[in-house]
């Protein structure tokens, strides 16, 4: 019989959930204000942990500053990708459908951009980290730094949501964006400071999730999936409910894997959490889960 | 001996079922307005239903109409829950079923091994789907000895279902039954004011589109003679959603049109290289960069398509535009 | 007594009462004879049914225990003669093929042929992963083709006309490989082709290149189910099927001691292969079977997994970048303290790269590939890669795409003309002869490899610098 190493799965589950967190955010916020899944969000995520790979490993530069640059180039992609395309044509008046279709391409032009200089070949980050033992769990430096950044996000994001003039804002427009409009809020400087954020912190979990394993063009995909369910789950738009929602698919892909082996299942099959989990909040309560819990929009 | 016509009819072949997957998307969201992710899906399921049912013996005319009937079977249900949905949320749903379903689909095999043997731990050997290694299909043709006959006959094989199939659409769009989908598409809640039961035509949207999937799906699996769960993935919908895009919303020549466009893009890829030889520039990507751009500038500046949408050409109609000038 | 007594209703009751006492005496005694009649009869019946059925049993299995015991005795002598015989010959033609030397063959049966017939430039068709899932590794495969061609060319090309590698990339896709594959026929007029990579994409080809009479020789397909799908005919394999590889895993596992296994595969044809025999073979002492996507690396939860199960050995199945992610994962969680075996996919100087996974892999791993180091011409072939590339061979089953395009080479020449069918036949004579670069390449009737030896290596450290040595050999 298999017997669990629990605290070793939960904190895997930890780390699972983190970036999962950071890369749903930025989805998460964009889809409730500008009315749309964004699946070029994958590429936000894809190409931060390839500047991870460009900055630490052929320029031999520090992985903090690799850091750095992870968010700023994700982020002003995000931004970009905003500014000239998804605003203009929401001010054509495209149907959401169409804006996720041009996300699509858009992510596809992007990736093919990132393969062809990059190549297609996975790239490893090659810094070595200490480790350390604490009772059963082995812990990395890099998931300390990964924990560490990650409650750094949730507690600035805390305070600017509830206690800046911007966050006020930004949970006024994604509550209702007509209303935020007519009381005077600029909804779209606002939409491009959340673009900018929410792409930046993808980028974040694109360069952990390169640092952990390595970087292939398909990397923001993996993570896609997942961020949504998280989207989902949470309720589009909602912070508090991404925050939560992250850790319970975490948790939930982790412990799939305890019983897909037990089984004699492909563990592969753990990504099917994360559709379950979108198809049965859907059909149960669209809202998410957690939607109650501050923000969150109207769908 | 080399023969460059096979070569282009196998070009041709991807052409018409990709024609007759693009219309099935067309019915859905070209008329009806539903955003139909999961395409691949039924693909998929058309494909496997067809290699099972020529391996269990059954003949291939059976097997078509056994693969058309499964897919919109498995379509209609899968879509009933999803029918209340706004058009995104119905097209992550979607998209997530089709994904489940071929996930099941390819470690199908082994679950129900090892559920076998974790109830009762005895050793099975059930195979039914192929699991990863995919199926060998046999084809519906077969004409031993001239292999371009053979390419001709399964040619016609496919374009004379797709003219059943664009016949049978454009009948269907150019009717009182077209209006209503029509309808349904540009305002829902209006329709079922005028007393349309709009998710009944919903449904049967979903079906008829599902079944010309399955419908390719066969088709394209007796042609290439192996198929594999891979093969099935989110990318094929996307592919064939640029096709009805770029084509023309609404118009099933259209759609046709996408197909071939996409089609031949791809198959010029293979040709490029010679000329861009020298060009530290991998075709590939190119190609994609190219498609990819080609959805944003089309959704941007012409976001009905090339061809656009006719007008509705119904009886009434035409009197209504143009008066009573016939006798 | 007075008549009146015995009236006629008293007639009656008595009557009645004598006829009840009758049936029931009746009914007891038509019981207990039903009993021991029936009883009787049901044994007899019991019996009777029994014994047939227990005679045809028997008599079936009986047939089938002797039929059993007569072909295994009858193999085993049918064996023993048929190796004799092939070891006899395969010596002679061994050392008849290490006697010529590589070049100088190349030069004799390949370039000094006479052949008028054949078409002034000499082409090869290249069917290889160069994106997609094995893009990188394809991309190094097919080096293997190009130097194989550039070193006849140098040499005087066939019969003297140089050849034409024509590389046309499948995406890890058996639909694209199939495309591709009809261009490379119907447009570019190859007759033979060297590849596709992966077992998948030659299945998806397999028809069609039968159908058309084109020589297809794949380096590196080790699904079984080839054989399976099709057999005597057009496809042809240089490398053993997985069964082989499987089976000498798992010979290593157990000669280490190893008694409660895992399996840790990729979830593709090649993994799901191996994991397939191995199972077949040890059965119960497999605790736990886990497959994984590539794609997801992030296994630690699986890592986890098998840890918990107490085993003390892994049979391992990946390819370079997930394998480094693995083992650098494995090392974390502190699993190089079981042993485990790996199949080829993770030999390579790549997977050194990375300090943690060859760490790892210096501490417990071992692993097979197929290539028998004594008798090959490896050494030169390793010195013509490197003067053209500058550098070692960079993944696994380079070696085998090289001998593969030498030997389609030499059979066209032999064969005289551009034509799949004839070259074909050429191809099996050339294989009985032919010593490569990795090793004796004769084929099989249904176009496998007569037989796979493979080597058995690990990562050894010499002064701070990790380095893949080969520590002996695995016969299946």
């Amino acid at each position: 019989m298999l017997s669990l190493d629990l605290p070793q799965i939960f904190f895997n589950s930890i780390i699972t959930g983190s970036i999962f967190m950071l890369a749903a955010i930025g989805l998460s916020l964009s889809y409730s204000l500008s009315r749309f899944p964004n699946f070029t969000h994958a590429e936000y995520i894809t190409l931060g942990g390839y500047l991870a790979y460009l900055l630490s490993e052929q320029l031999g530069i520090p992985l903090y500053i690799a850091f750095a640059s992870s968010f700023l180039g994700s982020g002003f992609l995000s931004l970009a990708s905003y500014i000239f395309v998804f605003k203009p044509l929401q001010d054509r008046g495209s149907p959401m459908i169409y804006l996720m279709v041009a996300s699509i391409g858009l992510g596809l032009v992007v990736r093919h951009i990132i393969q062809q200089v990059w190549g297609a070949s996975p790239l490893t980050i090659r810094v070595v980290w200490p480790r350390w033992t604490l009772g059963s769990i082995t812990v990395t430096g890099l998931y300390i730094y990964l924990i560490a950044v990650t409650i750094a996000t949730a507690i600035t994001l805390h305070i600017l949501l509830t206690r800046t003039i911007i966050g006020k804002c930004i949970r006024a427009s994604s509550d209702n964006v007509e209303l935020a409009f007519s009381s005077g809020i600029s909804v779209s400087s606002i939409s491009r400071f959340v673009w900018f954020i929410g792409g930046g912190l993808a980028g974040l979990s694109g360069f952990f999730m390169v640092a952990i394993a390595n970087a292939i063009p398909l990397l923001g995909w993996r993570l896609l999936i997942p961020a949504f369910a998280v989207t989902i789950l949470g309720g589009v738009g909602s912070f508090y409910g991404a925050l939560i929602a992250a850790y319970v698919i975490g948790v939930a892909e982790n412990f799939s894997v305890i019983g897909l082996t037990a089984l004699n299942l492909p563990t592969d099959l753990k990504m099917m959490v994360s559709f379950v989990v979108i198809v049965l909040v859907l059909l149960v309560k669209p809202e998410g889960i957690f939607a109650s819990i501050g923000g969150g929009s109207r769908a | 001996m080399p023969d460059p016509l096979i070569f282009a009819m196998h070009i041709a072949y991807r052409i018409g079922v990709y024609g007759i997957a693009a219309l099935s998307l067309n019915i859905e969201y070209g008329y009806t307005g539903l955003s139909n992710f999961g395409k691949a899906a039924f693909l998929m399921i058309g494909a496997y239903t067809a290699a099972i049912a020529v391996e269990n013996g059954l003949h291939p005319a059976i097997a078509l109409l056994l693969s058309i009937m499964v897919s919109g079977v498995i379509g209609v249900s899968a879509s009933l829950f999803a029918l209340k949905f706004r058009e995104d949320y119905l097209a992550i749903t979607i998209l997530a079923f089709a994904e489940i379903a071929r996930l099941i689909l390819r470690n199908f095999d082994d679950s129900i091994r090892a559920l076998i043997r974790f109830t009762t731990g005895v050793e099975s050997y059930i195979n039914v789907f192929g699991g990863v290694h995919g199926k060998v299909v046999r084809s519906f043709v077969s004409i031993p000895g001239d292999y371009r006959l053979y390419n001709i006959a399964q040619l016609s094989l496919v374009y004379s279902l797709l003219a059943a199939s664009y016949l049978f659409v454009k009948l269907l769009s150019d009717s009182p039954y077209g209006r209503i989908l029509r309808a349904i598409r540009e305002d829902e809640l209006a329709s079922q004011t005028l007393g349309k039961k709009t998710w009944i035509y919903k449904m049967q949207a979903i079906g008829l589109g599902s079944a010309l999937a399955g419908l390719a799906g066969a088709l394209s699996a007796q042609f290439e003679g192996y198929i594999s769960p891979e093969s099935f993935q989110p990318h094929l919908t996307f592919a064939i959603w640029m096709m009805v895009i770029l084509g023309g919303v609404g118009n099933n020549l259209g759609s046709l049109l996408g197909a071939a466009l996409v089609e031949s893009i791809e198959a010029a890829a293979l040709f490029v290289k010679s000329f861009l030889g020298y060009l530290p520039l991998d075709p590939v990507n190119i190609q994609w960069i190219f498609v990819g751009a080609s959805i944003i500038i089309v959704v941007a500046f012409k976001p009905k398509g090339i061809l656009e949408e006719r007008p509705i050409k119904t009886p009434a109609v035409e009197v209504a535009r143009h008066g009573y000038t016939r006798g | 007594m007075h008549p009146k007594i015995l009236g006629k209703r008293s007639r009656l009751a008595v009557g009645l009462a004598v006829f009840l006492i009758c049936v029931i005496v009746a009914a007891i005694v038509a019981g207990i004879a039903g009993y021991y009649i029936g009883h009787s009869g049901g044994y007899s019946s019991g019996y009777n049914t029994g014994y047939n059925e227990g005679y045809g049993k028997g008599r079936s299995e009986g047939l089938a225990a002797g039929a059993e015991r007569a072909y295994r005795e009858g193999y085993s002598a049918g064996y023993n003669a048929g190796y004799l015989y092939g070891f006899s010959n395969g010596t002679l033609n061994v050392a008849k093929a290490l006697y010529m030397g590589l070049k100088d063959r190349i030069v004799r049966e390949i370039v000094q042929v006479s052949a008028p017939k054949l078409p002034s430039k000499i082409k090869i068709g290249c069917l290889m992963a160069l994106t997609g899932e094995l893009g990188p590794m394809g991309v190094e495969i097919a080096k293997g083709a190009q130097l194989a061609v550039a070193l006849v060319n140098r040499l005087g090309g066939v019969a003297g006309r140089p050849v034409e590698l024509i590389l046309e990339d499948t995406g890890t896709d058996p639909s694209k490989a199939l495309t591709a594959c009809k261009k490379l026929v119907e447009v570019d007029g190859v007759q033979v082709i060297v590849g596709p990579m992966a077992s998948g994409e030659v299945m998806a080809i397999g028809s069609y290149v039968n159908e058309r009479k084109v020589l297809l020789v794949s380096p590196s397909a080790t699904s079984p189910y080839i054989t399976l799908n099709f057999p005597d005919d057009y496809v042809f394999r240089v490398v053993g099927s997985d069964t082989a590889q499987a089976k000498a895993l798992v010979k290593l596992a157990l000669d280490a001691g190893c008694r409660k296994i895992a399996t840790l595969v990729l979830d593709n044809p090649y993994g799901v292969g191996i994991e397939d025999v191995v199972s077949s073979i040890i059965g119960d002492k497999l605790v736990v079977k886990v497959r994984y996507d590539p794609k997801k690396m992030d296994f630690r939860t699986e890592l986890t997994q098998i840890k918990g199960a107490g085993v003390d050995g892994v049979i391992y199945v990946g390819y370079y970048e997930d394998g480094r992610v693995m083992f650098r994962q494995a090392l974390e969680l502190g699993l190089d303290n079981i042993k485990w075996f790996a199949a080829e996919g993770v030999y390579g100087d790549p997977m050194l790269t990375v300090p943690e996974s060859a760490e790892f892999m210096n501490r417990a791993v071992i692993g097979t590939r197929p290539l028998p180091p004594l008798v090959s011409f490896y050494d030169e072939f390793l010195k013509e890669y490197e003067a053209a590339f500058g550098a070692k061979p960079a993944a696994p089953y380079i070696e085998y795409c090289f001998d593969a395009t030498l030997m389609l080479l030499e059979a066209i020449a032999k064969a005289g003309v551009y034509d799949g069918a004839t070259i074909k036949q050429k191809l099996m004579e050339v294989s009985s002869s032919f010593l490569g670069a990795s090793g004796y390449k004769a084929f099989d009737k249904v176009g496998d490899q007569l037989m796979q030896i493979y080597s058995a290596w690990k990562v050894v450290k010499e002064a701070g610098v990790y380095k893949l040595i080969d520590i002996g050999i695995v016969t299946p």
